[in-house]
């Protein structure tokens, strides 16, 4: 593949909005956060991101919000991924590497069915707001 | 301890954005055995004092996590540079903003190997709120590109979906390849 331009970017962005016009678009509903602090970071959490990117365009679930935040509390746990979504509890999975990342949109996201064995508690106490006070 | 060099990025412009920066430059250079490192940013900057416990473990400015007495990013970056044969230096006004900057030994046999750079950038350049970013790359072989976030959200319209995500990450691969 040679370099693209940021022009080329642009008109495959175009085509790309096209083509998602023509489809169901109830992904738009659909977050994905990633937990990207230092353990996060430390326990591969890109590769995570990254595979949740790959997974997404393989099933065409390109209104999916996909965003990054700091640690959740569950530092022997990373990397961490809140899914937030209509029809489903909200929930946030640990030891997410890219495997269970692709697990989690397939079972998940698009099966409305939980990945079990990486269901975690909400974030520990001290980083809710008010120090859990 | 992070396995790839490039996690140190994603690490030091976390820590640009937590500081309020809405401008943040990095240069990520190669140039032979080594590997200079650098982010600048317009953030809230910091004091003698709170430079002068960058490197331990047991310090944080406490506005992130409350109650919680740990951090460790620069920790981490600081020990593998010490134990690498790297260099580490830091200048920061409070109210102005922090240029860090670091040399990777590259042919020290401890240090980690740079990692996927296209998936840290796509870290990078998709983190939450509203700040412009400028990456200066030099890679391996000589070749160097710069990009800037504008220009990527210009392009692109918005940097939340997966869609312009999958986008992203063609544009970054074939910078990477090209």
């Amino acid at each position: 593949m040679g370099k693209l331009t940021l022009e080329e970017l642009k008109k495959l962005r175009e085509s790309k909005q096209k083509e998602m016009s023509l489809r169901d678009t109830s992904d738009k509903n659909v977050h994905i956060i990633i937990g990207m602090g230092t353990c996060g970071i430390a326990a591969g959490a890109k590769d995570a991101y990254s595979a949740f990117v790959d997974e997404l365009a393989a099933h065409n679930l390109g209104n999916v919000t996909v965003k990054q935040t700091g640690c959740m509390g569950l530092c022997h746990a990373e990397p961490t991924v809140e899914v937030i979504m209509p029809e489903m509890p909200r929930i946030i999975y640990g030891n997410v590497n890219a495997q269970v990342a692709r697990d989690i949109v397939r079972k998940h996201v698009l099966g409305k069915i939980l990945v079990n064995d990486h269901v975690f508690d909400r974030p520990a106490i001290d980083i809710v707001e008010g120090g859990g006070n | 301890m992070h396995r790839g060099l490039c996690d140190f990025l994603i690490e030091i412009v976390g820590n640009s954005l937590e500081a309020d920066a809405t401008l943040v430059e990095v240069l990520w250079l190669q140039e032979g055995d080594t590997l200079h490192m650098r982010v600048c940013d317009n953030g809230r900057g910091m004091t003698q004092e709170e430079i002068k416990r960058l490197s331990d473990p047991y310090f944080t400015d406490g506005r992130k996590h409350i109650k919680r007495k740990a951090g460790l990013g620069i920790p981490f970056l600081v020990q593998t540079l010490e134990l690498t044969g790297g260099s580490f230096s830091v200048e920061s006004q409070p109210g102005t903003g922090t240029q860090l900057d670091c040399t990777f030994r590259l042919d020290h046999i401890d240090t980690p190997p740079e990692g996927d750079m296209v998936a840290a950038l796509l870290s990078l350049y998709t983190m939450d709120g509203p700040y412009e970013l400028t990456v200066l790359r030099k890679k391996q072989d000589g070749s160097t590109y710069e990009m800037k976030r504008s220009e990527l959200i210009d392009a692109l319209g918005e940097l939340e979906t997966a869609g312009s995500h999958e986008l992203l990450k063609a544009y970054l691969t074939s910078l990477e390849q090209g």
